[in-house]
């Protein structure tokens, strides 16, 4: 029987329908091919490997899935689980992704998800068996990089791997392994990369991994002031230079964090530096509404923090009257009530700021430049009222 | 997909030709147009993410989903870009239109035997690549079954498809009411749904096809949905073979586990007997393409967004970048309130905050790559001691749509304005020498010592002329407008600080 699976013209459906009496053999088949694919000497061998491990690979899918005849027993299931453990089968997987057929590696990622969905007896049993050798996900977390490197089409991998990662995260103790990897903080570069697929998961990647599990991320992450200075840093680099897209879903992550009350150490650190302030601010003046929207809800923060630092306070009493200016217009035609609720309060809190006005002498050079460079209307009114109001 | 590299290093707007607009949604506009590497005809579906209220992760998640299909018999993804504010999605260009379209054009009162057996069959194969990784259709109707210029056909349209994960089963409310299984609209039968979803719809398709409309097409939508749940399937009547007709009904079993798959469906006498028939609809598309023609010209659409105004335009130094004050406080006064807040060493801190030299915290750990980064948020206003220059204020995260930035000039003696390059400096104020902060002598230790090297490097005594003329032009210039070096070497690191930034945006 076990020779057989070196014919070249055996039918695999009738193959494996006679077979299922010894589920582990399907993955001795598999791991039997990927070091043939690594072993092989000339093109022709390893390609006729890749072949057949996708065939086994649809085999192995088809008995999880149970859509075998007749149905595999749940002895023969569970006999695989422990097989695929004990040989490490996903670690040798991902170990030759590169090698793999396109569609095999989307057979290896429905597997994965359907492996981390089982449970037996109350137990994620392969979630356990990650827990106990985290070496797979790091593995994962350090292919999807090297897959970067591939001169064609590299966001195959990418988004398979990325949607792999994406499953991982889901699931408490698994996102623990890729918070604690240091290759985690990759993915903010990735996330600028101008490929869309690859930018875009590589930010829903961070995404889903501090926000996914809002405990685990605070009490283990943002608990260590390190990372906290580093995420703040990264996230800033991404809202001050990612593309349209990267700044709109990085900001509203950030948003999203800082008021998650159990994150007070990100908040606190956050709100506190007159340049997250400037950045967040400057991204207000921005054209698009969305954008505006997305600074609004870190600023808000900001500004109603009844501790501010001197620096934060500073500038925004220096831009108080710009500040009540800009709030006349936003989010105008908004009619979330919720959004207005803390838009009157925001307003509130700049209204009570107190007064500071440049020079005068400065002040009027100001003016005066302002109305010889022939700027927007809007804004040499706002200069003017501005002065008018000082004097 | 081997070029789809060359697809993020060149503006979309230089890889594609765009032709007309061919469709219209509320998602966005559809173009066809010309791919310039590839020299094919492709369809760009565009969408505006800024006018528009598509969540990012979702329409993400449906291109990750299409990038992930290689199949004859679905249409093609080949790449999505970014520009300006929209989402390019470049698929294959199915230029036959949907079948949809085929009825309502050619065929009102449906399809022959034959041809929808075609059809049905490249659908079931399709479907057998979708089902075989788990992921379903979800919108199976003739809408959404394309035809390609010489006839062949492509399952299309992934707008509501989905990935059937761990749990197999999936409870989101999608499709179209007349072609929608009972099991979607009635989540307890079985609790979740599965991939035969897309069988049921291929039945009423089928139906469709044949008959021009799907069944039960005259009563409400809402109707027909709420009702299907207790009522009996439809049925298949009139002049048509038992095979077709029993092809129908079986597709329309209510038990979803009762329904046949795709394997059972490519074994049927409806798929069987006319099999290898047909080759193609190509008479049909022609046809179809004459037809509308005739009847409106080329069947050009008005596209909801102009593809041409860009938001974030570049030329554009009318919109102020910058209306915040982020001066040190240091000129300062505070008139009534808390002026005790802002004592002396407070000027001194916020002072601190502000020059290059102290990073603030968060940002001293920042790797060498972050130095750009620092670099913009802890600028130092400039120091010039000159009434020539405006100050610079618009050093924003914004550097990158700058590519276009000049430098205004603004003499005392005459007022040389180049262009309104630099509308963009706002409400300026000039500087007094009491704000000078550091003592570098831009004239002195930048231009003069560059200069004296580039005459030591010079190979001949002309070229030493030349740069010997340009210190003495400087020279002469700082003389008059003082300040002049510290602006023109501020100029060069900001264009050279956005240079770097693009090409690192490139990489």
């Amino acid at each position: 029987m076990f020779k057989k699976y070196k014919n070249q013209d055996l039918d695999m459906a009738f193959w494996w329908k006679k077979n299922t009496k010894t589920s582990s053999d399907y993955v001795k088949l598999i791991s039997d091919q990927l070091s043939k694919i690594s072993n092989s000497s000339t093109v022709d061998t390893k390609r006729k490997a890749q072949e057949e491990c996708s065939k086994y690979l649809m085999g192995l899918k088809h008995f999880i899935l149970s859509d075998t005849d007749p149905k595999p027993s749940a002895e023969a299931i569970d006999e695989l689980y422990m097989a695929m453990h004990q040989s490490d089968l996903f670690y040798d997987l991902i170990l030759h992704f590169n090698d793999l057929e396109f569609e095999a590696r989307k057979e290896v990622m429905l597997i994965f998800s359907i492996c981390l969905g089982y449970s037996k007896d109350n137990k994620f049993v392969t979630v356990d068996y990650f827990v106990s050798q985290p070496k797979t996900i790091n593995l994962m977390l350090s292919t999807i990089e090297m897959a970067l490197q591939r001169k064609s089409s590299p966001q195959d991998i990418f988004l398979v791997i990325g949607n792999m990662i994406i499953e991982c995260i889901k699931y408490e103790q698994l996102c623990r392994i890729v918070l604690k990897d240091p290759q985690l903080w990759k993915f903010f570069e990735f996330s600028r990369l101008s490929n869309f697929e690859i930018g875009t998961i590589s930010l829903q990647i961070l995404s889903n991994a501090f926000t996914v599990h809002p405990k685990l991320v605070s009490r283990e992450f943002f608990s260590a002031e390190a990372n906290t200075e580093k995420f703040i840093a990264s996230i800033n680099k991404l809202i001050a230079y990612g593309s349209y897209v990267t700044k709109r879903q990085s900001t509203k992550l950030l948003a999203s964090l800082i008021i998650i009350r159990s994150n007070n150490q990100l908040m606190n650190l956050y709100i506190n530096s007159p340049d997250n302030l400037k950045l967040i601010m400057t991204l207000m003046t921005d054209k698009s509404k969305n954008l505006q929207m997305e600074a609004f809800n870190v600023f808000k923060v900001m500004v109603a923090n009844p501790r501010k630092t001197k620096p934060v306070f500073d500038i925004l009493a220096k831009n108080r009257d710009k500040l009540l200016k800009y709030f006349e217009t936003f989010g105008i035609d908004n009619q979330d009530t919720n959004f207005l609720d803390e838009r009157d309060f925001i307003i509130q809190q700049i209204d009570s700021l107190p007064r500071i006005i440049s020079s005068t002498t400065d002040g009027n050079k100001g003016v005066n430049n302002t109305i010889a460079s022939s700027s927007p209307p809007s804004n040499s009114v706002l200069g003017v009222q501005q002065q008018q109001s000082q004097h | 997909m081997n070029n789809s590299n060359i697809y993020n290093i060149l503006p979309p707007s230089s890889l594609f030709d765009i032709k007309e607009c061919v469709g219209r949604g509320n998602f966005g506009d559809v173009y066809k147009a010309i791919d310039n590497i590839t020299k094919k005809y492709v369809a760009i579906k565009v969408i505006n993410l800024e006018y528009s209220d598509e969540d990012i992760d979702l329409l993400a998640q449906e291109i990750f989903f299409l990038a992930e299909l290689k199949s004859d018999y679905i249409i093609n993804y080949i790449t999505t870009i970014m520009e300006d504010v929209s989402m390019w999605i470049v698929m294959d260009y199915c230029g036959g239109g949907s079948c949809s379209d085929l009825i309502k054009i050619v065929y009102p009162n449906g399809i022959v035997e034959e041809k929808v057996s075609f059809i049905v069959k490249n659908v079931l194969l399709g479907l057998q690549y979708l089902h075989e990784q788990k992921k379903i259709h979800r919108d199976i109707k003739a809408a959404n079954i394309l035809l390609t210029d010489d006839g062949q056909v492509k399952l299309g349209d992934f707008g509501v498809s989905g990935q059937i994960k761990a749990t197999l089963k999936r409870d989101t409310f999608v499709g179209t009411p007349y072609w929608m299984a009972p099991e979607v609209i009635n989540k307890e039968i079985n609790n979740g749904y599965d991939e035969k979803v897309d069988i049921w719809s291929l039945g009423i398709t089928t139906y469709e096809l044949l008959k021009g409309v799907p069944p039960l097409s005259k009563y409400d939508p809402v109707k027909v949905m709420t009702s299907l749940v207790k009522r009996k399937p439809p049925k298949l009547h009139g002049p048509y073979n038992d095979f077709t007709k029993s092809f129908i009904s079986f597709c329309l079993i209510k038990d979803p586990k009762l329904r046949p798959n795709v394997q059972n469906l490519l074994k049927t006498d409806f798929i069987f007997k006319f099999n290898g028939k047909i080759k193609n609809l190509q008479k049909d598309v022609d046809l179809c393409k004459k037809i509308k023609n005739k009847e409106n010209g080329n069947f050009i659409k008005k596209p909801k967004f102009p593809i041409n105004e860009k938001f974030y335009n570049t030329n554009d130094r009318k919109e102020p970048k910058e209306i915040w004050d982020f001066n040190t406080i240091h000129s300062m006064k505070s008139i009534k309130n808390n002026s005790s807040l802002i004592s002396p060493t407070s000027d001194l801190h916020s002072l601190k905050q502000l020059s290059p030299i102290s990073n603030s915290s968060q940002l001293q750990n920042a790797s060498s790559t972050d130095q750009q980064f620092t670099k913009v948020q802890t600028i130092t206003p400039l120091t010039v001691n000159s009434k020539s220059f405006k100050k610079v204020r618009v050093l924003t995260a914004r550097a990158q749509y700058e590519l276009g930035s000049g430098m205004d000039i603004d003499t005392d003696s005459q007022r040389k304005e180049q262009k309104n390059n630099c509308d963009r400096i706002e409400d300026v104020t000039d500087y007094n020498g009491s704000n000078k902060r550091e003592n570098v002598d831009y004239f002195k230790n930048v231009i003069c010592y560059s200069l004296k090297r580039m005459n030591e490097r010079a190979n001949d005594e002309d070229t030493k002329n030349f740069v010997n003329a340009i210190l003495y032009n400087f020279k002469l210039t700082e003389a008059q407008v003082p300040g002049f070096s510290e602006v023109f070497m501020e100029e060069i690191l900001l264009r050279m600080e956005t240079i770097q930034n693009y090409f690192s945006n490139k990489v």
